[in-house]
């Protein structure tokens, strides 16, 4: 395999709120390699957010702070980079979306002035020339009559339009990797599609560039991705190729998500769910992080955090019960 | 989940510990409480002012030119507490005094040590009264007012009253005053806003258009007009600018109740049955007034500067009270008596600054300021 | 938006018509009206209104026997004491909307005159000091929102508290004493707009002299809403810097430099913009206290003395006056608000 465009090591992001420490992430190591979508996928709390926003340091400290672990991307461990620099790899070579199309845009400026803004920054362009690239960029995320929508403020524009915008953004300077933070889950479920389609789309249409797609929605990811890591607690539990994943799940806690996937066929049958809640994030157990909820808990899992290890060919999972050839 | 109540569906093995919630289940208020009270700054300041006004409270016998105890004729008196309790004053010859009217006190103890006759006087520490004038005492030269010097410490104003006095009697009345205020603003705002937020519709966009135009009336100006014509008593002023103090307070109050209407309790409620004003009294009004709390020291503020602001235009509390402005007032017609602005203005700067310092710890404690940074 | 703002103005003549009718009425009832100060007036010789409040309302009780009782008709008409109170009422409210607000019983000439006489003052005074204040808490709160908790922040918020405690006219009154040439020293005038002989004084005497007039009320108004200003200006800041369009823009790669200082302050500009529209009317209305505190001939302190003396013609101008700025400043704050937010369309 060659080498993956970004290769994360032992991320720990952890916050201080009013004297406790949550640790978000504990200790994540992944890659993302050229041409793929890679899911994450979790419940809220479990870390799967914190940790793509790590990639490019968009941590607000206080209260967050990136305490240990290394992010490489193209030669350099970005953590360790000056900040002049990281922004230099934001928008350009790491493009973000976020889950809230309604407030990601500034109220005050153009939709135009925003979307040509990294443009203006990150490359030696004339305001003209910035602003064509503005209208095709509008244009290709399809926006109608985007010439004259550029003078327009985001709240003239729909939810699944201003999502748009944001992908227009976010693309504009083709980078290497696209962040996609639960992208569709604010938007209308006609909406969604659409929206996730367009993404996949212009992804498809440019050679080696990765698309990193958080989510909580399993359905999506069979859909969409190539590969899967599936995030509790902080931690990675398992991670797979998509079609691996799903016809295996080794953890019993993807097998919890994969159950509580409504099937037609099981129509009039009870649901499962998956027993509690999670816990606090303050609180998380020493042990498994699923300890408190997994159906076939043991004594162990109580004390001893399984590590995370390659049960078959690129199929990785954290579990003391499944068995498989030791590393 | 159905049927899920607990967080922790697993029970641990033996020997194996969960760490501790740490959600404590004190209440709300409790726990802001707790919090105002590690921010020493606005502790300490409450803490002082508390003790202050409270001390203040027993000025007749701390601070009063009518004794404490007077012993005449094997039988005792007590003027000081008498005329607090009862308005009652004790004439001069029933205390064995050649004098017309109220016996004078601090000459009967002169005259009682000078007579031998066993009788005696206790007068109050500070035994000059905010109302009394001392241009008869022989211990003050030339015309008032009087610079400090021993005796009085902060020395007399234009009538020959002691400032002293008059600043401390001035501390308990700015304090209550602002008080009554704050009381007066905060129910009428908070009442309106409610009552606003509550019902919305029609109700909600009339009343708004109403208060819309209370809240354009210049009301210092306006203050001014009536209590130059009225003669308010302090209760009338507090009145007064109470009801014209409470308009801000109605926005953020309707405010709240919209938010809070909409949240799941309240359906929960309305679910159950409850009456319409119980919903209000018992669910949202703890919940919204909880951020309201945070304006009251600065509402405290604005009612002690109004009250000084307004004494200080002649337009306050009728003379002769005691009263910081007035002296002020006194100081600005004549400039050379540095001792008539510099005293009173510092007892209001010093009070202020007490109030301004519970204020920023009370809201720190109850609306902390998020801050977060990125780069 | 058109439609919005012809019904902002509509509003005004309620608001306007209840206010004026409160204190129409009030100055009506009371003992010291201007019937009484007239009597007053007549009998002492035009003496009256120099003894303050008190002593005016004092002095008249029962002694309009000795006023004959066609001069006492007389003035009952031209104050309209003649009629009932409603009608009263609408006949004053006739004239002032026809521009005409009565004549002053002390200057004898029409109020409107000696209104608009005292506007220049309040407004000099009122709107360096508004220019002061924002000039210096707009880019202290930025700094302190961008340095939140440091000693920098920490330190200024300690003076924005002590100046919050310090009224501005008693800054005012605490100046003259210590720099008004009483004990202490003698460093600035004891009030007053300009000196006396001004007309005589060459152009650069006139610059200095105004300068030597100006700087300590400036110091006072702009202390009262230094402490407000500068903290709302934090705040605002502090606010948006926890945005999700603030993380964009730095997701975008865009410099620090930029993110806060277009992306972020270009938001909680907003509120502090508005409250613009507010502050116009209350700089043309000028300050009763500071002007009381600095003798300044301005609007305020006419509101003053109209006040003490019982000029009622007066008074309700200026109350007039006032109620109309507010009304303004109102409208003008909503303005304010559809130039600054492209969000707000007023309907």
């Amino acid at each position: 395999m060659s080498e993956p465009l970004l290769r994360v090591v032992d991320l720990q992001t952890w916050f201080q709120v009013s004297g406790m420490t949550a640790k978000a992430v504990s200790g994540v190591s992944l890659e993302v390699r050229a041409g793929e979508v890679l899911g994450i996928v979790g419940e809220s709390g479990s870390g799967k957010s914190v940790t793509a926003l790590s990639f490019i340091r968009l941590i607000p400290d206080p209260p967050g702070r990136i305490v240990a672990g290394e992010v490489w991307f193209k030669g350099r461990d970005l953590l360790k980079l000056p900040w002049d620099e990281v922004r230099k790899v934001r928008g350009r070579e790491i493009g973000m979306i976020f889950q809230e199309p309604m407030t990601s845009l500034n109220p005050v400026f153009t939709i135009g002035m925003q979307v040509m803004e990294p443009l203006l920054f990150h490359y030696d362009l004339s305001r003209d020339e910035a602003w064509e690239r503005a209208v095709q960029a509008l244009d290709g995320v399809g926006i109608p009559d985007a010439r004259a929508r550029m003078g327009d403020y985001p709240h003239q524009f729909s939810g699944g339009m201003r999502q748009r915008v944001m992908i227009a953004m976010a693309m504009i300077c083709d980078p290497a990797i696209l962040i996609a933070d639960e992208p569709t889950t604010a938007l209308d479920v006609t909406i969604q599609a659409q929206v996730m389609e367009l993404m996949l789309d212009l992804h498809r249409r440019r050679d080696g560039a990765a698309v990193v797609l958080i989510t909580h929605d399993l359905a999506v990811i069979a859909e969409t991705c190539s590969r899967v890591l599936v995030m509790y607690g902080g931690k990675v539990q398992e991670e797979a190729e998509v079609v691996e994943l799903f016809e295996r799940p080794l953890h019993p806690y993807t097998k919890g998500l994969m159950d509580s996937i409504p099937h037609v066929q099981d129509k009039g049958k009870r649901l499962a769910t998956i027993r509690g809640n999670v816990p606090s994030i303050f609180d998380l157990p020493e042990g498994c992080k699923f300890c408190t909820r997994c159906p076939v808990v043991e004594p162990r899992c109580w004390t001893e955090e399984p590590p995370l290890r390659e049960v078959a060919p690129g199929h990785r999972v954290r579990c003391h019960l499944v068995p498989g050839t030791p590393a | 989940m159905p049927g899920e109540t607990s967080s922790h569906p697993n029970e641990p093995p033996p020997g194996v510990t969960l760490p501790p919630s740490r959600e404590e289940s004190v209440s709300v208020l409790r726990r802001r409480w707790r919090k105002f009270k590690t921010l020493k700054r606005g502790w300490w300041s409450f803490l002082i002012l508390l003790a202050l006004y409270l001390v203040s409270l027993l000025n007749p016998l701390l601070i009063n030119n009518r004794a404490l105890v007077v012993k005449h004729d094997g039988e005792y008196y007590f003027p000081a507490l008498a005329e607090w309790t009862t308005g009652k004053l004790h004439r001069a010859k029933d205390l064995g005094q050649r004098l017309i009217g109220e016996a004078q006190y601090r000459a009967l103890k002169v005259q009682y040590e000078k007579e031998g006759k066993g009788d005696w006087v206790l007068m109050p520490p500070y035994p000059y009264g905010p109302y009394e004038s001392l241009l008869e005492d022989p211990a003050l030269e030339g015309p008032p007012p009087h610079p400090p010097r021993a005796g009085h410490w902060l020395g007399t104003d234009d009538r020959a009253r002691d400032v002293f006095a008059r600043l401390a009697y001035g501390f308990r009345i700015s304090i209550t005053f602002s008080l009554l205020v704050v009381l007066i603003s905060y129910s009428i705002g908070v009442s309106v806003g409610a009552l606003l937020g509550f019902f919305g519709g029609k109700v909600d966009f009339l009343g708004q258009r109403l208060v819309e135009i209370w809240a354009a009336i210049p009301f210092l100006y306006t203050v001014i007009i009536i209590s130059a014509v009225v003669r308010p008593r302090l209760v009338d002023l507090a009145f007064l600018l109470g009801i014209f103090g409470w308009v801000g307070l109605s926005f953020y109050m309707r405010g709240e109740f919209y938010r809070e209407k909409s949240k799941d309790y309240v359906a929960a409620a309305i679910a159950q049955g409850d009456s319409r004003l119980s919903i209000m009294f018992n669910h949202i009004l703890p919940n919204a007034l909880t951020p309201v709390i945070s304006f009251a020291p600065f509402a405290v503020v604005g009612g002690i500067g109004a009250l000084v602001g307004l004494d200080f235009l002649g337009f306050g509390l009728q003379p002769p009270t005691p009263s910081w402005g007035e002296l002020v007032n006194q100081g600005k017609q004549n400039i050379m008596e540095w001792h008539l602005v510099t005293f009173p203005l510092g007892a209001l700067f010093c009070t202020l600054m007490l109030v301004v310092f519970i204020g920023e710890a009370v809201r720190e404690a109850f609306d902390p300021k998020v801050f977060s940074r990125l780069r | 938006m058109g439609a919005y703002f012809a019904r902002r103005f509509l509003l005004m003549i309620p608001t306007f018509i209840g206010i004026t009718f409160l204190v129409f009425t009030v100055t009506r009832f009371v003992p010291g009206g201007p019937i009484e100060q007239m009597i007053l007036q007549i009998e002492m010789g035009g003496q009256a209104g120099e003894g303050g409040a008190g002593a005016a309302a004092d002095a008249t009780t029962g002694q309009g026997a000795r006023i004959p009782p066609k001069v006492m008709a007389e003035l009952e008409k031209r104050f309209g004491f003649d009629k009932p109170l409603p009608l009263a009422y609408l006949s004053w409210l006739g004239d002032v909307v026809t521009g005409d607000l009565g004549e002053s019983y002390k200057y004898s000439i029409p109020v409107i005159r000696l209104v608009i006489s005292k506007f220049p003052v309040s407004i000099y005074f009122g709107l360096i000091g508004f220019t002061l204040a924002y000039l210096v808490c707009v880019p202290l709160g930025v700094m302190k929102a961008i340095k939140h908790g440091s000693p920098f922040d920490i330190v200024s918020s300690f003076t924005v508290f002590i100046g919050y405690s310090i009224p501005g006219w008693a800054l005012g009154t605490l100046l003259l004493v210590y720099f008004g040439g009483g004990t202490f020293l003698d460093w600035i005038p004891l009030g007053g707009f300009r000196s006396k002989n001004w007309a005589e004084l060459s152009a650069g005497a006139k610059v200095l002299d105004q300068l030597h007039h100006t700087i300590a009320p400036i110091l006072c108004y702009a202390i009262g809403s230094f402490a407000t200003l500068t903290v709302l200006m934090k705040n605002s800041l502090m606010e948006n810097l926890g945005q999700d369009y603030v993380r964009s823009a730095f997701a975008k790669g865009l410099p620090e430099k930029r993110v806060i200082f277009v992306h972020a302050l270009r938001n909680s500009l907003i509120p502090v913009c508005t409250g613009l529209g507010h502050a116009l009317g209350l700089i043309m209305a000028g300050s009763y206290l500071i002007e009381y505190t600095f003798n300044i001939d301005g609007l305020g302190y006419l509101g003053y003395t109209s006040v003490v003396e019982r000029d009622y013609a007066v008074v309700m101008g200026v109350l007039v006056i006032n109620t109309a700025l507010v009304l303004f400043g109102n409208v003008m704050s909503d303005v304010l608000y559809v130039l600054v937010d492209p969000r707000i369309r007023f309907t």
